[in-house]
């Protein structure tokens, strides 16, 4: 975090940390109204089955498929979040000793490496969702295309990615265990 | 197998060093996978086990589940739940502790996290214990040790994870959790009887709880008890899935929580949700990551090497699970419960097929094994929750006030192997 600070700070002015900062700011606010809003319909959805099921002999049709897709989403809406907060499990053995030799170096390594497996991700996701565009692939019940749940989930990817650089730029300053 | 070794090093250097779990094991899998294959394979492989693992029906009990925890401990019944379990066991020398056992396993019942638990028992049995001038090794060990209840007594996340890479009904390894999670609840009350049996001054006497408290207590668990009784009912009989449970779970769970005045504005809500959906992504990032793993190390051939090596020595079922329990058990120390399961079952799946080990009773196994990990130093994730709960108790009594737990988990291991139908027993029934 620090690297980034580094370079930003010389340059930066406190307009295009503001912004920054607000920008983050939307757009966990709108991944947490997605991810918050798919939950609600999940959990519904399964009662609304189980007593469709039981009281009406009426299921709803496909709703384990439309769980399915809610919990992508769910996934990548949260993982979003999640990057922005720097919030994941770590093991910390003997990253504080390390961490004190060069806060700075060991902190660029450690956010590059997170930064290029959510590049990964989102490419991969991307790449996907081309494929089910390209062979316009369904679902098995609802013949619902994939290629809406793919873009979907490929577009939160990307906005992961974002969240966590645009994280690290903004929360870089006030991060434990990394004296400035 | 040479590369799968050079694999599990670099992604323990890289833990250790305090890169993401979830983000360093899909990126050492990736990269060892596409040195085996190619990168195009790699990305393609990717791309189908991210998908469809988060696109995985039977993977939605995990949000649901863990809606259900945190509506449950938005809701302020824990402090009902001890104040119950005082009501019974107060009368008993430590009756505080042998309290806060009772209270956790209880909890555990409609919360699958072992974080959770021991977060919540900090703030409602810590107050109580240092009251009555319990000795902060018993009061933090008994939290730190009963917290860890939580992913045995179903719902538990760790052996959802479980079904799914062992491929077993995630309902039958629900209901084979269940005796199991009480004999650790009776072991960790015989654990604390016997610690102020041999030190007296640990848990000086208290008063009786009163009769307004007790009955308020008994009052309120009766709906966590009902909750549970028709969740596990509904998969036992079933009635329902494992998802269909977790989905009424959590709408029971918000309606318990609204009755007892929560959970009644927007906000309240969202606080719950936005919880749930960052425990949901923090687990499966760490769960993609490990399959994308597991899958380099299956293309190692490693699982097959094992199968061999099974072989040649001529090991018997228990033999092997011994085996596998005592490497989880050294995982334990770094690794929580859902980074063992991924890492390490699925290298052992061939082997354990062809000895013809019970997968039910196995992951049983597996997730004792887990809770003492959950316990043990370096990183024994349930003590610094309560560390950072209680900040004034020393890390170092906690971790001495484990210890006796430690034990008693591994007398229930030793159980565990001795009678393998504790835990198989109710799901045969189950048929």
């Amino acid at each position: 975090m620090d690297f980034f600070n580094l370079n930003l700070r010389n340059y930066r002015s406190d307009t295009l940390h503001n912004s920054l900062q607000r920008f983050l700011g939307w757009t966990v606010k709108v991944l947490e109204i997605i991810a918050g809003v798919m939950l609600v319909i999940m959990m519904a959805l399964t009662l609304v089955d189980v007593i469709g099921r039981y009281v009406f002999s009426a299921p709803i049709f496909g709703a384990s498929e439309m769980i399915s897709m809610l919990l992508v989403v769910v996934i990548f809406a949260g993982l979003g979040i999640c990057n922005a907060r720097d919030e994941h499990i770590v093991v910390e053995l003997f990253d504080d000793r390390f961490r004190q030799l060069s806060p700075k170096f060991y902190h660029a390594i450690i956010q590059m490496l997170s930064i290029i497996t959510m590049l990964l991700i989102a490419w991969v996701l991307f790449e996907q969702a081309l494929e089910s565009y390209h062979y316009d692939s369904r679902t098995e019940v609802l013949n619902f295309p994939l290629v809406l749940v793919t873009t979907v989930v490929s577009l939160l990817a990307l906005i992961s990615m974002f969240s966590l650089i645009t994280g690290l730029i903004v929360n870089g300053d006030n991060k434990k265990g990394a004296p400035s | 197998m040479m590369l799968a070794l050079i694999g599990f090093s670099i992604l323990l250097a890289l833990c250790f060093f305090g890169f993401r779990v979830g983000f360093a094991t899909l990126l050492v899998g990736f990269f060892g996978f596409a040195y085996e294959r190619s990168f195009t394979a790699a990305t393609a492989m990717v791309a189908q086990q991210v998908l469809d693992n988060s696109m995985n029906y039977n993977l939605s009990v995990i949000p649901l589940f863990i809606l259900m925890g945190v509506f449950i401990y938005n809701s302020d019944v824990s402090r009902d739940l001890y104040d119950a379990a005082y009501a019974v066991l107060g009368k008993f020398k430590g009756g505080l502790a042998l309290a806060t056992v009772l209270a956790c396993g209880s909890f555990s019942a409609v919360c699958g996290s072992t974080l959770a638990t021991a977060a919540t028992m900090s703030k409602v049995a810590m107050p109580s214990m240092r009251s009555f001038k319990y000795s902060d090794k018993l009061a933090t060990g008994t939290i730190a040790a009963g917290g860890t209840l939580g992913i045995m007594i179903p719902p538990s996340v760790p052996l959802v994870i479980y079904g799914l890479i062992a491929e077993q009904d995630i309902g039958l390894l629900f209901i084979a959790g269940i005796v199991p999670g009480i004999v650790l609840v009776l072991l960790f009350m015989l654990t604390v009887a016997v610690f102020v049996r041999l030190d007296p001054k640990a848990a000086p006497a208290t008063t009786p709880s009163n009769e307004q408290r007790k009955k308020k207590g008994i009052r309120s668990t009766l709906p966590i008890l009902l909750l549970f009784i028709v969740v596990l009912g509904g998969i036992y009989s079933g009635g329902f899935t494992a998802t269909e449970a977790s989905g009424i779970g959590a709408c029971g769970a918000a309606i318990i929580a609204f009755i007892r005045g929560h959970l009644r504005t927007i906000a309240s809500w969202k606080i719950c949700l936005v919880d749930a959906t960052i425990t949901t992504a923090k687990i499966f990032i760490v769960l993609l990551g490990a399959i994308v793993f597991s899958q380099f190390i299956n293309l190692s051939g490693m699982p097959y090497d094992l199968l061999d090596f099974v072989d040649e020595q001529q090991l018997t079922a228990v033999q092997l699970v011994a085996f596998i329990a005592f490497i989880a058990l050294l995982m334990g120390m770094i690794f929580e419960a859902i980074g063992i399961l991924v890492l390490l079952v699925p290298v052992f799946l061939p082997a354990l097929g062809s000895t013809g080990v019970d997968m039910i009773w196995f992951g049983i196994i597996v997730v004792i094994v887990s809770e003492i990990g959950l316990i043990t130093p370096p990183i024994g994730m349930n003590v610094f929750v309560v560390k950072s709960v209680i900040p004034d108790a020393r890390l170092r009594d906690i971790f001495a006030g484990v210890v006796p737990f430690i034990f008693a988990l591994l007398l229930g291991l030793v159980l565990l192997f001795m009678m393998p139908s504790i835990a198989t027993f109710l799901p045969k029934l189950m048929g």
